[in-house]
């Protein structure tokens, strides 16, 4: 990643924030991040990020206002938006999509699933898996054994003098 | 006091599938331990204060953050007493909450010395 890509997270869960911008720093993003509702619609205002990451359950007014409100303005109406959530209702899922979120991703969330997320709502490459890692270099070949006396072939023109 | 969800035998987390989670950063693990017990209260009292006001809204919220919190723990105890909580208040129903607060509270007693240990 060459130029680091500002997440907001906007989480009341203060271990989960820490857990997240740790392990998200040490991926190469640049990270903020906001305890409640209000102060995450501020943050976001003053110095839009390219991405953020929202529990829709939190105090000073719900995620999903926040959504709302950051989809309605046009500073931050493109900014993509993967919300991050303990609610499993496939009711609140819909409801959440249909706000403009980019992704619902349930907790707890393991950081490369989130980092898969992100680099799709960032539009990045995947990172590459294990698997598709390129192989170490082969060690060097074993010396090549003496060729053989060539002689020249009937059809081979003599060698310049 | 022996609760009969208590199982004194089983561990209060996975610290295993914890550590699993943070790619073994024990660093990492010990400041996430430190920053859960400080604020463990603090979210307990909000749990038991939306329970003695009868306020529903506020016991799913509180709840709620406190499942979130152990969870990323994977205390599976803990987790499953606040998650308890959590649908009390998202139904409105608190005529059992005061005895799952205290089922809650056993868990987080029996979770704290880990977390203690880990912290350290």
């Amino acid at each position: 990643m060459k130029r680091k890509h500002t997440v907001l997270l906007a989480d009341d869960d203060k271990v989960q924030t820490m857990m997240l911008s740790t392990q998200l720093r040490a991926k190469g993003y640049s990270v903020a991040a906001a305890y409640d509702a209000t102060y995450t619609f501020m943050v976001a205002m003053k110095s839009p990020p390219d991405v953020v990451v929202l529990d829709i359950q939190m105090p000073g007014g719900t995620g999903r206002a926040v959504l709302e409100r950051l989809k309605g303005s046009s500073r931050t109406m493109q900014i993509p938006v993967v919300v991050l959530s303990g609610i499993h209702d496939p009711n609140v899922v819909n409801e959440v999509m249909a706000l403009g979120a980019f992704e619902y991703l349930h907790k707890p969330v393991d950081v490369d699933v989130l980092d898969a997320a992100l680099r799709r709502a960032l539009n990045l490459p995947a990172e590459p898996t294990a698997t598709e890692t390129p192989a170490p270099p082969a060690p060097p070949a074993p010396p090549a054994p003496p060729a053989p006396p060539t002689t020249p072939t009937p059809s081979e023109p003599p060698p310049a003098s | 006091m022996t609760r009969p969800t208590e199982n004194p035998t089983a561990p209060p987390l996975d610290t295993e599938a914890f550590l699993r989670t943070l790619r073994g950063d024990s660093a990492l693990a010990a400041a996430l331990a430190a920053l859960f017990l400080s604020e463990c209260p603090r979210q307990m009292d909000a749990v038991r204060q939306a329970i003695a006001a009868g306020d529903a809204k506020a016991l799913e919220q509180a709840a709620h953050l406190l499942r979130g919190s152990v969870g990323n723990f994977v205390a599976t105890e803990a987790t499953a007493a606040a998650a308890r909580l959590e649908a009390f208040g998202r139904t409105g129903d608190l005529s059992l909450a005061a005895g799952a607060f205290r089922t809650l509270e056993a868990a987080i007693e029996r979770l704290t010395p880990a977390l203690q240990e880990i912290a350290a």
